[in-house]
């Protein structure tokens, strides 16, 4: 396995690539071991060296045992919704065992590349753990605290058990790109610019909702697929959007531009995710507008969901 | 990840395991240190299920009694034992600790030191007890205390004890084979490492001054070593050697006790071949020394006393190194009337039908050497018996043996004898000490256990002097010529009990087979010394193996051992893959040999297609094989999965 290569899913553990190791209570072990050895010898005592020879073969039949309960499992990827900034990001890793017999206390935390020493600290804050009985299929919840908008990307997992005597550690690696989309953090004391009226706003003073039924008209690019006529569609005509007449909705254009006040990139993209949560809450339809990148007029979640990602994934030139 | 704090199920396993552990030393630890421990034991419990506080942090005042009650136990086993760590004070100190550690037993470490130390007491029972019962009780302490591991490392949720227990069984029985190849393999390395606690084997000190009934039985059952010997040019054969060491006079019909008289210049005769050579006694923390039969010259601060026993000037309480010359003819004459005397008495009262006995045969012929030979054909003729395990003789020990159970030891034949021919008007003494030792051809040195330890007679005949006679030959020549471990389950044990008829036949059976049984635990088990261990690859082939080979020969097959268990383990946990899977991957493997590889989306006739239209020379074949393998998976008919098998393993696609 190349370091950057992500392999594709399921992934199944072989036994070349599970890791086995004493640790902590094993050293512990060996040492009582070698203690018992050395009575026995020094002792001449013949139940002495068949007991310190019969640790001695539990332990090695132990590392059979421990790498037993890693190798055929299988990983099925992971998913993960998308969160603001500062919140946990849940990644639902789905493991499977084919095997018959279960396989217990698996703990399974990320393993970031590049994090060096703090790579060990990252996987025991995030650990969580994971049981699959016989034949089963469970997932691992891993919930990673979230500290910068865009991509946060799994990249590798490491499983790892001490199962059954605690004396042996059996690790192994899982590659994944799956990845959870951070939003920016929602901040900001600005005000929703409601004032803003552009030029192609000829429905403005309609101030269309979601409350009342109030007709149809063509669909076009950028509009909440929710509001598609899905009847229409089906009778194979053009495909149109029922609109609606709603109470307090505005157009609202959400720019670049009116952040200015603010200082920083990260606290202007934070006032825009604040204006665009606010703007959808509120039911109005809006308008996002970035150097580079905008988003045309539209409302309901899927607009909302589409202009934070944008916001997220928003990377500004100096 | 954090561990919760212990759970009371997690306290009591470990608990039961320790008290299980220590359940055999019950009786020799003083009754304070077995009720505290149970005591600490159910503190703890109560403690993980929150009825009773702990000695922690937040109850400072418990805390410092705990402290102080350590300081206490500590305190009481150094006074009790004047500062001397030996087996008994370690065992004890260790089960005070095991029991204060338990109440402040929090984390998941303290959790496995307390339960690895159950793994550690049960080896304090083998300083005790190394008897075949012992063992398997011991066994079953250790699948429990790994059946402990395995519960702390489940979650509580899986956690069901039948299948725990069963996977700790199934791991036991899985290292039983390792362990005895480590045991036959290891190599034996030359005891003592270092110098043993005074106390290390209290139970079987070696000889003492006196002789009570029953004892040098107990010391039958011991192979710890005595002494070993080594000889300067031949030593002698395995029925002359006689290692003499107290010898005994006194008798007050139970016990009998070394005499007392006061060290006079030595009158001895020697003769023919000299033997020399060097004894390194372990300790015994007596005085007495040990010598061939007869020593005739010894190192300055060696003693010798009128009776011919060794001492040394102070107890032996480290190991001792002496060289000693010795004969095996002499005349060894002189008697003064206080040693005459002493030679002749018997206990008032005691023993009145082996005196009639002896009385009748001095009437029949007064000649002491007729008087000797009719005591021996007395043995002989009579069913007697040299057993290990003789019954217990409460009444009159002499009479008792001779005319009722008829089955002894060494040291029955021998005070039996003595009395016989005290009565009979010859002076009479019994000499305990050792007979026979085996060669240790690794290091040229002959070894003398315990077991070995023996008593026998002697007279004072006439002209001769004192002459030595062996009743136990008389009865089990084996013992002599053989040494202890080939004699001792010859000589049938008897029960007072079974008498006659099928039931005592079949209690002769069972005894013999538990006898053979023992013997071959003392003999292949406790025995195994380097000696057997050479014998063991002698018989195999291999020669003068040495240390290096030895290890080497012990690694490899370890690994080999190992893997074999791991390939019975990755069978019997294969995955559930049916047959019919398993030969569509094979089919799928041998594809993507030739560089076709089946995406993990596509399904099995997208696939044959797509192979079909790259290699049109497969199509025939891999058409068939998708079609058979969709029947089988999907199609209702029953199919023959063998079929599927067969064109599977024909396929055989070559690489363009």
């Amino acid at each position: 396995m190349t370091a950057d290569a992500v392999r594709t899913l399921p992934q199944r553990l072989d036994r070349l690539h599970v890791y086995i190791f004493p640790n902590g209570s094993g050293v512990t072990f060996g040492a009582m071991l070698l203690v018992i050895l050395i009575g026995a010898i020094n002792y001449d005592n013949a139940l002495g060296y068949l007991l310190a020879f019969l640790l001695f073969g539990l332990l090695l039949v132990t590392m059979l045992h421990t790498y037993r309960n890693l190798t055929g499992l299988g990983y099925n990827g992971a998913r993960a919704a998308p969160v603001f900034v500062g919140a946990e990001a849940v990644f639902e890793c789905h493991f499977d065992n084919g095997a018959r017999l279960p396989k217990l206390c698996l703990e399974v935390g990320p393993w970031p590349r590049g994090m060096g020493r703090d790579a060990r600290r990252f996987n025991q804050r995030y650990q969580v753990e994971v049981n699959l009985p016989g034949a089963s299929m469970a997932s691992a919840h891993l919930r990673i605290v979230t500290q910068r908008r865009g991509w946060l990307t799994l990249g590798r997992l490491r499983v790892q058990s001490v199962y059954p005597l605690g004396i042996l550690r059996a690790w192994a690696y899982f590659d994944d790109a799956a990845s959870c989309l951070v939003y920016p953090a929602p901040r900001g004391h600005l005000a929703l610019p409601y004032a803003v009226v552009t030029a192609s706003g000829n429905d403005a003073s309609h101030g269309l909702g979601s409350d009342d039924f109030a007709g149809l008209r063509p669909y076009r690019a950028g509009d909440p697929v929710r509001a598609i006529a899905w009847k229409t569609v089906a009778q194979e005509r053009e495909i149109m959007l029922k609109r609606f007449h709603g109470q307090g909705a505005a157009r609202i254009v959400l720019s670049w531009s009116a952040t200015s006040s603010l200082v920083g990139v990260e606290a202007r993209i934070s006032q825009l995710c604040r204006w665009v949560l606010d703007a959808c809450a509120a039911g109005h339809s809006f308008a996002l507008e970035l150097p580079g990148v905008s988003r045309g007029f539209a409302q309901g979640r899927e607009h909302r969901d589409d202009c934070l990602r944008v916001l997220a994934l928003y990377d500004a030139q100096p | 990840m954090t561990r919760p704090a212990l759970s009371a199920q997690e306290v009591f396993s470990v608990a039961v395991v320790l008290l299980l552990a220590l359940a055999p030393h019950v009786a020799r630890f003083p009754l304070v240190l077995d009720c505290g421990f149970v005591v600490a034991c159910c503190w703890r419990y109560f403690g993980a299920l929150g009825r009773l506080p702990l000695p922690d942090r937040e109850h400072r005042l418990l805390w410092l009694a705990k402290q102080l009650l350590a300081i206490a136990a500590f305190v009481t086993i150094y006074i009790a034992y004047q500062g001397k760590l030996g087996r008994d004070s370690g065992v004890e100190l260790l089960a005070a600790l095991l029991g204060l550690k338990l109440l402040e037993m929090r984390s998941a470490r303290d959790y496995y030191v307390v339960t690895f130390l159950c793994y550690f007491l049960v080896v304090t029972n083998f300083f005790y007890s190394q008897t075949i019962p012992t063992a398997l009780y011991m066994l079953g302490v250790v699948v429990a205390t790994t059946t402990v591991l395995i519960q702390y490392n489940t979650p509580p949720a899986f956690r069901r004890t039948g299948a725990m227990l069963r996977l700790s069984s199934a791991m036991t029985v899985q290292a039983l084979p390792l362990m005895l190849l480590a045991f036959l393999l290891f190599p034996r390395l030359p005891a003592p490492l270092w110098g043993l606690p005074e106390d290390a084997f209290d139970a079987v000190t070696g000889l003492s001054d006196t002789m009570t009934i029953g004892e040098i039985t107990r010391l039958g059952l011991s192979n710890e070593i005595a002494f070993r010997v080594q000889f300067q040019g031949d030593a002698p054969r395995a029925r002359a050697r006689y290692w003499r060491g107290p010898v005994l006079w006194h008798s007050d019909g139970r016990t009998w006790q070394v005499g007392a008289f006061p060290d006079r210049p030595v009158a001895l005769k020697a003769q023919g071949q000299r033997y020399f050579y060097t004894v390194t006694l372990e300790p015994h923390r007596k005085r007495w020394l040990l010598g061939l039969d007869v020593v005739t010259g010894r190192d300055k601060d060696v003693i010798q006393t009128a009776d011919y026993a060794l001492k040394s000037a102070q107890a032996v309480r480290s190991r001792l190194r002496y060289t000693l010359e010795s004969a095996l003819e002499y005349r060894m004459a002189g008697l003064t009337d206080a040693e005459r005397s002493a030679a002749l008495a018997l206990p008032a009262g005691f023993h009145p039908r082996a005196r009639a006995m002896a009385t009748d045969w001095r009437k029949r012929s007064p000649a002491a050497s007729d008087i000797i030979a009719s005591a021996l054909a007395f043995f002989r003729t009579e069913k007697f018996y040299y057993s290990l395990t003789p019954p217990v003789l409460p009444g009159d020990t002499v009479d008792d043996f001779l005319f009722v159970t008829r089955e002894g030891f060494c040291e029955h034949f021998a005070s039996s004898f003595v009395v016989l021919m005290r009565a009979a008007g010859i002076p009479a003494r019994v000499v305990t000490g050792y007979q026979g030792g085996e060669y240790n051809p690794l290091g040229d040195y002959m070894v003398v256990r315990q077991r070995d330890a023996h008593a026998w007679a002697e007279v004072y005949v006439g002209e001769r002097g004192w002459v030595r006679v062996d009743p136990t030959a008389a009865v089990a020549p084996a013992r002599v010529s053989l040494g202890f471990a080939d004699a001792s389950p010859r000589g049938a044990p008897r029960t007072a009990f079974a008498r006659d008829g099928l039931s005592a036949r079949f209690w002769t059976q069972m005894n013999d087979a538990l006898d053979a049984v023992t013997y071959g635990w003392n003999q292949w088990v406790l025995g195994y010394t380097t000696q057997q261990q050479r014998g063991l690859f002698d018989a195999l082939g291999f020669k003068d193996i040495d240390f290096g080979t030895l290890v080497i020969v012990l690694t490899i097959a370890l690994a080999l051992m190992t893997v074999a268990l791991a390939g019975m383990l990755w069978r019997a946990s294969r995955g559930l893959r049916d047959p019919v899977s398993a030969a569509y991957g094979t089919f799928c493997a041998k594809l993507a040999r030739i560089g076709l590889t089946r995406n993990a989306s596509e399904a099995p006739l997208a696939y044959a297609a797509r192979v079909a239209a790259a290699r049109t020379d497969l199509s025939a074949e891999v058409h068939a094989i998708t079609l058979l393998y969709s029947h089988l998976r999907y199609g209702r008919a029953k199919l023959d999965v063998q079929r599927l098998r067969r064109q599977v393993a024909s396929f055989k696609p070559a690489k363009r």
